[in-house]
């Protein structure tokens, strides 16, 4: 025997339920932002480095929840290193699409558990030339089980915020997208194979190169 | 005669049940209807949360328990399908509350594209549900499976490698250690184990941190049902034996490969780590339920 109580409750219930519904089912998702998808991007010059766009489908980098990746190498006369950049924008639509961490998602090759990454001690001490902020960069060691190793420095970008973290990243954009309605986020990701003895050079490259693209980069995200 | 009465009285008697079932049913009707309304809303809103799960759950290997899980939660569900109905009672508002707990965070995950939040919510929602809904008595019966749900959802992949990272290097450590004592002569790096022909490197496969995680979600089960007096003490040693069945493991393949070479690697326990860990954990939780269920008797008994 239902009474009128129980009724209520089943009414209140319904209500809840078809409203949840309505709002997150039903409801209109953010239109993808327009982006810029000409490799143009990359500046040839920066300050004493050299640096040239490589094709999509040459690049050696794929990551699969990025909708446009734009991929260079950038080289500095007395450096005998090559560095990678590449960067990724993930307009978040479909909705849940996001840059995938280069912690997990590596070179050429997706996920792939033969690689594991080392975190990197040292806190970043990059800095942007601009306004001379720290910039929030995150550095790890990715090794394969077979032998190769590659340093790479990353962070994320979500409006005009960037985030070295990959957890403050996942927030970020939950945020931007809650309270923004955008959806959109870029990962930039220098990185260069090495050899054991050439880590910390590596590293110094690394983030010199950091210091003068984060700017560029920072600038030329659409949104 | 007897043949005529005794069609006589069952007919009447199916009648009488007939008609007892038909009452029965008829009032369990309206309540079954309202239920299924609400069911199809509960799908309706997480239909593609569950859609996404059991992608998740075929597409990796490490997350395949989703479906023990599911089977284990509805088993136990169906195992107290009696007090079940015995416990339909009033509506209550703290189930109002928690509902609408369970609807904040899916709309959180929903809205905002985190599909962690939006897949945690389910067991609260539905346990809002049930506690609203059907009352206190109720939400008591089903909150174990309901809450057990909790451990179908896959953690973060950047979670699962952070807490697998910090497990290799546990791993290593303890192996090196447990090593020495053996006067095996050994050098630790990081996770690299380097013997004297051969470097090892407990890799993030090797860390144990995914077969981990099924050990925990069918110890669980195994702890709430049993009904022994030493719950306590197995809900505490439950990570700490799945982390021991793994540096077991690597320990063995170590001193393996020592004393035999690198065929060691070839050997199942190395290629079947997962199977193997979950196994010798499991087993060892067993055997502990047993040796103190054991104990505990005589001490109790005069």
């Amino acid at each position: 025997m239902m009474s009128r109580h129980d009724s209520l409750a089943w009414w209140v219930a319904v209500f809840l339920l078809s409203t949840a519904v309505l709002y997150t089912r039903v409801a209109e998702a953010p239109a993808p932002q327009s982006v810029d998808t000409s490799l143009t991007f990359f500046p040839l010059k920066l300050n004493e480095w050299s640096c040239i766009p490589v094709d999509g489908n040459a690049a050696s980098y794929r990551d699969a929840s990025t909708d446009y990746s734009w991929v260079g190498k950038c080289w500095k006369t007395e450096h005998a290193l090559v560095l990678d950049v590449h960067i990724g924008y993930a307009s978040g639509v479909p909705f849940r699409s996001r840059n995938l961490s280069p912690r997990l998602n590596h070179p050429g090759l997706g996920l792939d558990d033969r690689w594991s990454f080392i975190p990197q001690d040292h806190p970043s001490n990059a800095r942007q030339k601009s306004d001379s902020r720290p910039l929030p960069c995150n550095q790890i060691l990715l090794s394969h089980s077979s032998g190769p190793r590659i340093a790479v420095l990353y962070w994320y970008q979500v409006g005009n915020s960037i985030y070295g973290d990959d957890y403050r990243y996942r927030v970020a954009l939950l945020i931007q997208r809650l309270f923004r309605r955008r959806t959109a986020s870029q990962l930039v990701r220098i990185s260069t194979t090495v050899k054991t003895a050439e880590e910390n050079s590596a590293f110094d490259a690394i983030h010199e190169l950091a210091e003068l693209f984060a700017p560029v980069a920072r600038s030329r995200f659409t949104q | 005669m007897r043949k005529e009465g005794f069609t006589q009285g069952t007919s009447s008697q199916a009648l009488n049940l007939s008609a007892e079932t038909t009452e029965k049913f008829s009032s369990l009707l309206l309540p079954l209807g309202k239920g299924a309304v609400l069911l199809v809303l509960f799908l309706g809103l997480y239909g593609p949360t569950i859609k996404g799960l059991v992608v998740d759950w075929f597409s990796f290997y490490t997350h395949s328990h989703g479906f023990m899980i599911v089977a284990l939660s509805a088993y136990l569900a169906w195992s107290r399908r009696r007090k079940l109905i015995d416990s339909l009672g009033r509506p209550h508002l703290g189930g109002l509350l928690l509902l609408l707990v369970g609807l904040a965070v899916f709309s959180l995950g929903a809205l905002g594209g985190e599909e962690l939040a939006e897949r945690a919510s389910l067991p609260i929602t539905l346990l809002g549900l049930f506690f609203y809904v059907c009352g206190l008595d109720m939400m008591r019966v089903v909150a174990f499976p309901v809450l057990y749900l909790l451990l179908m959802i896959p953690l973060p992949y950047t979670l699962f490698r952070d807490i697998a990272f910090a497990l290799r290097l546990f791993d290593a450590k303890a192996v090196a250690l447990a090593t020495s004592f053996l006067g095996i002569p050994i050098f630790l790096d990081g996770f690299m184990i380097h013997l004297p022909e051969i470097s090892l490197e407990v890799a993030d496969g090797c860390s144990g941190a995914f077969s981990s995680v099924a050990l925990i979600a069918l110890g669980v089960f195994y702890i709430h049902e049993m009904e022994r007096p030493n719950k306590l003490l197995l809900w505490s040693l439950l990570i700490p034996f799945a982390v021991f069945a793994n540096v077991v493991r690597i320990f063995v393949i170590t001193v393996g490969v020592y004393f035999f070479g690198d065929w060691m690697l070839r050997t199942w326990v190395h290629q079947f780590s997962g199977v193997f860990n979950f196994l010798l954990g499991f087993g060892a939780l067993v055997l502990l339920s047993i040796v103190t269920q054991r104990a505990f008797s005589k001490r109790v008994s005069p």
